[in-house]
């Protein structure tokens, strides 16, 4: 009786205690690399109520464009009417050089650069906060997604790296993006050819960090410079685009140089990606 | 109290969903608003300790599972905040703007510790991002919006309209 009327006075005490203990110790569980099957059974759950948000606002607000798009697309009918002319024009000179960039690709072998299947998705949610910065990508195991492949999308004429794959449920997928400080890529200046290793700083809107390039590389880099994935001892294949060099240190303790890079992609404005599975058969 | 002790922990976990989806774009120099934080509060002051830390819990874990962040630590943060937060209850009434604000924006600081403080013996290198800019940014966009979540909650009976004179 005694003990009944402790547990309901302390009721909330205890259970207090009781959450917080399993919640460190499956921190602690997590930290050390113990995978924990739970979180997965629950992130397939929830991962369903997202896809389903995401899709019912994608409908809504896809519909509103479109009613204010139906208006546009008036007006530029009649524009684009008069251009078509032109572009008939254009057609022919297209065609020319089609046939000329068909022989260049073959005398250069670019397209064995692209020789890579990938899945395409669509970035459906974000963490909330920003410690652990994740993406939740639409497309999950049941498409084929794996751990640890890479994420890539197109930007304004580059592919850049996005991340990798975390964690994946049946039906999404977590990104690990590049500028997390999870992330360490091996990395390659594309012109100079010094290699290094990339590591993010967390934000997003920040830059990545090259570290361990050797200091006798210092008159080589340039400003600007493109620094591409190396593709050595790395899940990441070789040629990515990473990131530009805005900034360069060379702290007089350390035997290598430290350079600050803006990434290819532009993080805030990015809504599809591209998960490269495999090289094509 | 039952009819509203029922929907609330569903409100929460369709707020953090609703935040990792529609909301994710709502960003103001790296910080976004934490509605779950002030709804969780509100809740919190209303039902007491018992509620909110389970309210907390489930909040918690929901974002558990959809983040990359060790299964636990949302778990863990939101919950001892849901716990203090229903402290609160009885001694602390909540007036349309000025408690609500005060509370919330404690509330906000104690997370951004206690998280401050696991990240510091779990994951170190994650600890120097929790106090930035951003903290501040969120704490403000908090601050603005928590007498509008307070009046939407009550408009829509999720808490009793006539909460604050029944408190007194």
């Amino acid at each position: 009786m005694r003990f009944n009327n402790y547990v309901s006075k302390h009721l909330s005490i205890l259970v207090l205690i009781v959450i917080l203990v399993v919640s460190l110790t499956s921190i602690s569980l997590s930290v050390g690399n113990i995978k924990i099957q739970s979180h997965e059974i629950g992130a397939s759950f929830f991962s369903l109520f997202q896809i389903g948000v995401s899709k019912v606002s994608t409908f809504f607000s896809g519909t509103i464009t479109s009613i204010s798009e139906l208006k546009k697309l008036k007006s530029k009918y009649s524009s684009l009417r008069d251009k078509v002319a032109d572009y008939q024009v254009l057609q022919r000179d297209i065609h020319e050089l089609r046939l000329e960039n068909q022989r260049l690709r073959a005398q250069i072998g670019y397209s064995q650069t692209l020789n890579v299947t990938f899945i395409s998705s669509q970035i459906i949610a974000q963490e909330p906060g920003k410690l652990f910065r994740t993406m939740v990508l639409d497309k999950g195991s049941k498409s084929g997604i794996h751990r640890n492949m890479p994420v890539v999308a197109f930007q304004d004429g580059f592919q850049g790296l996005v991340g990798r794959i975390a964690a994946v449920t049946a039906y999404t997928s977590k990104v690990l993006p590049v500028f997390s400080r999870d992330s360490y890529v091996s990395a390659r200046m594309l012109k100079s050819r010094y290699e290094g290793l990339v590591n993010g700083e967390g934000d997003k809107y920040g830059f990545l960090i090259m570290n361990y390039i050797k200091k006798q590389a210092k008159e080589k880099v340039k400003f600007g410079d493109i620094v591409v994935t190396s593709g050595v001892e790395s899940i990441y294949p070789e040629g990515l685009y990473i990131g530009r060099v805005r900034e360069m240190q060379t702290p007089e303790w350390q035997p290598s140089l430290q350079l600050f890079l803006e990434p290819i992609i532009d993080f805030s404005r990015l809504e599809y990606v591209f998960i490269l599975t495999g090289e094509k058969k | 109290m039952r009819k509203y002790s029922l929907s609330s922990p569903l409100v929460l976990v369709t707020l953090v969903i609703l935040q990792t989806t529609i909301l994710k774009n709502i960003e103001i120099f790296g910080a976004k608003p934490d509605f779950v934080l002030i709804v969780m509060v509100i809740f919190s002051n209303y039902f007491g300790t018992l509620r909110g830390e389970l309210f907390g819990a489930a909040a918690g874990l929901v974002e558990d599972f959809l983040t990359l962040a060790p299964p636990g630590f949302n778990t863990f943060v939101r919950t001892l905040t849901g716990y203090l937060a229903g402290v609160t209850k009885g001694k602390i009434f909540l007036d349309p703007v000025i408690t609500p604000v005060i509370l919330v924006g404690f509330f906000n600081l104690f997370k951004a510790v206690i998280m401050y403080i696991l990240l510091i013996i779990f994951i170190p290198r994650n600890a120097p991002m929790v106090f930035d800019t951003a903290l501040l940014f969120q704490l403000i966009m908090n601050i603005l919006l928590t007498p509008f979540v307070l009046l939407l909650l009550k408009v829509t009976k999720l808490i009793p309209a006539d909460y604050e004179s029944r408190s007194i």
